[in-house]
């Protein structure tokens, strides 16, 4: 391998980072199987750059942004996403842009793993524990709950990633080299893109209709102003005490809750 | 024990005035209806049988009140939450955590019974019908059951019909709140906040973002599981008519979408390169657009995607889509260079 690629050992403890947190364990800790920046900043310590890690992850996060499967619905797999276009983006060096437009590809393939995963789970280990019940064995269900449904996931998703982070590494690089131009210019221009459908999502997953006007007011606001977060933050949070404050003394209106 | 006889009986009576808005603050949940409407009898259930009825005496003499300890209680609340989503599955859901949480409280309350095994197996039973809900809020779901589960061990008269429509009904309201809070408002002001340093691949950004977007869902828990466990289905019924919370909520949405508007501006920034030349000059569209309205393609794309989202287009397809489109520009010079 070249000293840009990533050695079998490395890819094989990505593959194992994503075959134990994607079935989601400790939910209630929310991030380290949901969030680009956070999956990317883990994946950036693993391999050695953590600032470019985060960078891509932060950049894929955009993309997905909303898209948080809340309700146990998985519309793309952001954190298969991620432990495909992270890793070869730090190894190959390449754009984050180009990172993106891969990154969304394999957000795909996550998503059929995920569903192969959960049929497993519908189809052997949910009646196995229903009949661990029927004759209370205890140990069984633990099992059953736990362990198995864990393993599964890792053995369908282990040797995925491994062959695709060993082989992808040299594969992506030779591509990079030998790409033609308006191609590469194509998925740059589609990673420029797709952040817009990030917000898209984020707005209709907010789902509140009356609430679009404030999104274009803050999308303004940025153009001509170009304030730091924090101003963005401290507006925001005057503008939405005023808007309740009005809310309340007019309620005839029906207002915005 | 007494005294928490008698604030019982003393919020009981004004159960009833809480029932009708409750119902009413609550749409779609025809389930809740029937928990509500239950709801008085099993805080009657709990009265009788720990006040003690004078024909039970005798029994409750044999068996003291048997309470969960709290280190079981909060063991059992790691491994409902750890396994929550480990073993999930389309036609039921997380219910499979749910019977691996529930199992050790089962198991100490029936200890050293008589009908040990047939009570463990039909308790594990009630948890074997389908159970989705939003990750912190679904603990407090997780707590009402075992303060169910507690009463019904101790000889109150709490049918498996009860049990199970109470968490059935809860688990729709409170996985909807649990979305609106941390979902869809503080947890999305934590990722707006920190995303721009996480864009410049900042450490601090990324922890920050962790440690932000688990304040709520944590502070939910901590206080939650707890409470729900003392207070049981009161404790939720009180949480859903207070409509204070809604319009916090509410804020919060409206602050978010604010700061999401200017990092739509900042972070998606579409713009094209194509230029007309005639023989005096070259006209760049970018800069008559700029001229215009500047940032139309971005706000454009943005709520494109908007518009083909409702018409529930598949994510995948709109990324395919934006990749056609993406190759289509570069192939005629339009963007890009």
């Amino acid at each position: 391998m070249s000293s840009t690629g990533i050695t079998l050992l490395v890819a094989f403890i990505l593959a194992c980072y994503y075959g134990f947190y994607s079935t989601y364990p400790f939910m209630i800790l929310m991030g380290p199987a949901g969030m680009g920046s956070i999956i990317g900043l883990i994946i950036g310590l693993i391999m050695g750059d953590p600032v470019k890690g985060i960078e891509v992850g932060a950049l894929i996060q955009t993309m997905y942004m909303g898209v948080v499967g809340y309700g146990g619905v998985l519309p793309v797999d952001q954190f298969f996403a991620c432990i495909i276009a992270i890793p070869l983006a730090i190894s190959s060096g390449m754009s984050n842009e180009s990172a993106l437009a891969l990154a969304a590809g394999f957000g795909a393939l996550g998503v059929m793993i995920d569903t192969l995963w959960k049929t497993i789970n519908t189809s052997v280990w949910t009646p196995y524990i229903d009949r661990a019940c029927e004759k209370n064995q205890y140990r069984k269900i633990a099992k059953g709950a736990g362990l198995y449904p864990i393993l599964t996931r890792m053995a369908i998703s282990v040797p995925i990633i491994t062959v695709l982070l060993f082989l992808g590494s040299t594969a992506v690089n030779w591509l990079m080299d030998n790409l033609p131009e308006w191609l590469q210019v194509g998925f740059n221009n589609m990673g420029t893109i797709l952040p817009a459908m990030g917000f898209a999502m984020f707005v209709s997953y907010i789902g509140k209709k009356e609430l679009i006007p404030f999104f274009i007011i803050g999308f303004y606001v940025m153009k001509f102003a170009s304030l730091p977060i924090i101003g963005m933050a401290i507006f925001g949070a005057f503008i939405a005490w005023l808007v309740a404050k009005t809310d309340k003394s007019s309620d005839t209106e029906g207002g915005l809750a | 024990m007494e005294e928490n006889n008698e604030n019982m009986t003393f919020e009981n009576s004004s159960l009833a005035e809480n029932t009708a808005v409750t119902a009413a603050a609550v749409e779609n949940t025809e389930n809740l209806n029937a928990a509500v409407e239950n709801a008085p009898d099993t805080n009657a259930a709990m009265e009788n049988s720990s006040a003690g009825s004078p024909a039970e005496t005798d029994e409750e003499q044999k068996k003291p009140y048997r309470k969960i300890p709290k280190g079981l209680l909060w063991r059992c609340w790691f491994i409902f939450c750890f396994f929550q989503r480990t073993c999930q599955c389309f036609d039921r859901a997380y219910c499979n955590a749910f019977t691996y949480g529930i199992m050790p409280i089962l198991r100490y309350l029936y200890k050293g019974r008589e009908d040990e095994d047939e009570q463990i197996h039909a308790g594990l039973m009630r948890t074997r019908n389908y159970y989705l809900c939003e990750q912190s809020f679904s603990t407090v779901v997780f707590a009402i059951i075992i303060g169910m589960e507690e009463q019904k061990a101790n000889g109150a008269d709490i049918s498996d019909e009860l049990i199970m429509a109470t968490k059935t009904s809860i688990m729709g309201p409170l996985s909807g709140l649990g979305d609106a809070i941390h979902g869809s408002t503080f947890r999305q002001i934590a990722i707006a906040l920190t995303i721009p340093y996480c864009l410049e691949g900042s450490i601090v950004g990324a922890l920050l973002m962790l440690i932000g977007m688990n304040i709520t869902p944590w502070l939910t828990t901590l206080i939650g599981f707890p409470q729900g466990y003392k207070l049981g289905s009161e404790f939720v019924l009180k949480l859903l008519q207070s409509g204070k919370m809604q319009k916090a909520a509410s804020a919060a949405g409206l602050m978010s979408m604010f700061i999401m508007g200017g990092m739509a501006a900042k972070y998606a920034n579409i713009t094209l390169s194509l230029t007309f030349k005639n023989d005096y000059k070259e006209i760049k569209i970018q800069d008559m657009l700029d001229n215009a309205i500047p940032g139309l393609l971005t706000i454009g794309a943005v709520f494109g995607f908007y518009g083909l989202i409702q018409k529930k287009v598949s994510t995948n397809k709109l990324i395919l889509g934006t990749m056609a489109i993406g190759i289509a520009l570069s192939a005629c010079h339009a963007m890009g260079y």
